[in-house]
């Protein structure tokens, strides 16, 4: 008898349908705000390394900037959840007053991807999930890999319309 | 509903970019308050922040007229250094004088001071001027210079800190502008984070200030404030 592999075997229909995948926003999108932090950071250490005088309270200043933007940065990434499971796409937004969104794959109709030249390069983007009502779309903004997240949900919506026919 | 919803996205758009706006001009002030303070004007924060040395509140004047402790050395930068010496070698970058009964002024002095009584060990480190017998030998704005085993009638340290000093000594020490008057018989005298001018002729050891902590003979002082080191 074949033994069976380990992992995820893609033919196996009961693992994809409880396989969910579940994204944040791309930390990739905060690149300007990381961009300052070491820049702050290099002139910090090209201070120190040149032996001119750190003021404290510059350095407190600039320490205290790193740390807030990290810690808002973070704060803003986690505040959106995204979820494509077995039968839906759910949204999640917010931290105290959340808004939960949840799209039935037989209320849509159709994704596409945008990207910038920047997003292509740094592989991120949005997916604009379309409707048949047209009235409201669902749009995962910057994500990770947006090509996967697509390919996923089409794999899903596959395997839903084999499970309700 | 597509106005609707295009008016909301741009209420967005709006805020988005006052939130960018924000970011980026929070950055430039700390990146260029970075910059000026370590690459221009090193006491520019001090000025706006306060100086602790200007502010006397929590700090421990002290004005002291003592005998000399055997040796002492000073590393740090000095305002303004006025020496007469009765003979040495002074070397000023590359260039050596020879000094007989001279007077020295040396302005903005960052380096090295050793000296007993009556004799420098060492002098060593960069000045902005100096001044020998009233005549300028000023080359360049940072100039190394050295000076060894001289002997000398009098010397002046203006502004310059001092961590500690602990020696036995006699003599008067008054703190805070008389407040307290401490009269040292062959006693202890021991301060701490010493900011001020210090001279010395022949057996006169006098201290003009501010400390932090002082222990003096059996008296113990301390400040409420720390004194920053404005010279280093």
């Amino acid at each position: 008898m074949k033994k069976r592999k380990k992992g995820l075997d893609k033919t196996d229909k009961n693992i994809l349908i409880r396989d969910i995948l579940r994204v944040r926003n791309s930390r990739k999108i905060y690149i300007h705000f990381y961009l300052m932090i070491i820049i702050l950071v290099g002139v910090v250490i090209y201070t120190k390394l040149s032996g001119r005088p750190l003021d404290d309270a510059a350095f407190k200043l600039s320490l205290a900037f790193i740390i807030a933007v990290l810690i808002a940065t973070e704060i803003h990434r986690l505040g959106n959840y995204y979820q494509i499971n077995d039968d839906s796409v759910i949204h999640k937004n917010g931290y105290f007053s959340i808004v939960l969104k949840r799209l039935e794959f037989n209320a849509i109709s159709d994704s596409h991807i945008n990207q910038t030249l920047l997003e292509r390069f740094l592989s991120y983007g949005d997916v604009e999930i379309h409707m048949f009502s047209r009235e409201n779309n669902l749009i995962i903004k910057n994500i990770n890999n947006p090509f996967k997240f697509v390919e996923f949900l089409g794999s899903k919506m596959g395997h839903w319309k084999t499970r309700t026919r | 509903m597509d106005a609707q919803i295009q008016i909301i996205d741009q209420k967005r758009a709006h805020k988005k970019s006052r939130i960018w706006a924000f970011v980026f001009l929070v950055f430039f002030g700390v990146l260029g308050f970075l910059i000026y303070t370590s690459f221009y004007n090193p006491s520019f924060a001090k000025s706006i922040t306060g100086n602790i040395i200007k502010d006397r509140g929590g700090t421990i004047d002290i004005d002291a007229v003592l005998t000399p402790s055997e040796k002492l050395e000073i590393n740090s930068k000095m305002d303004k250094i006025e020496l007469k010496i009765s003979s040495g070698n002074f070397f000023v970058g590359k260039e050596e004088l020879k000094l007989n009964k001279a007077s020295i002024v040396i302005d903005g002095f960052n380096g090295k001071l050793i000296f007993n009584k009556n004799n420098i060990e060492k002098l060593d480190g960069k000045t902005e001027n100096i001044f020998v017998d009233g005549i300028s030998i000023t080359s360049s704005s940072n100039m190394k210079i050295l000076l060894e085993k001289s002997d000398f009638s009098f010397l002046k340290i203006h502004n310059f800190h001092l961590d500690d000093l602990n020696y036995r000594t006699s003599g008067i020490v008054k703190l805070n502008n008389g407040k307290v008057l401490v009269n040292l018989n062959d006693e202890d005298f021991k301060i701490e984070e010493f900011q001020g001018d210090l001279e010395l002729v022949r057996d006169r050891f006098k201290l003009n200030g501010i400390i932090k902590k002082s222990n003096l003979g059996f008296i113990d002082i301390k400040a409420t404030k720390n004194i920053e080191n404005k010279t280093s």
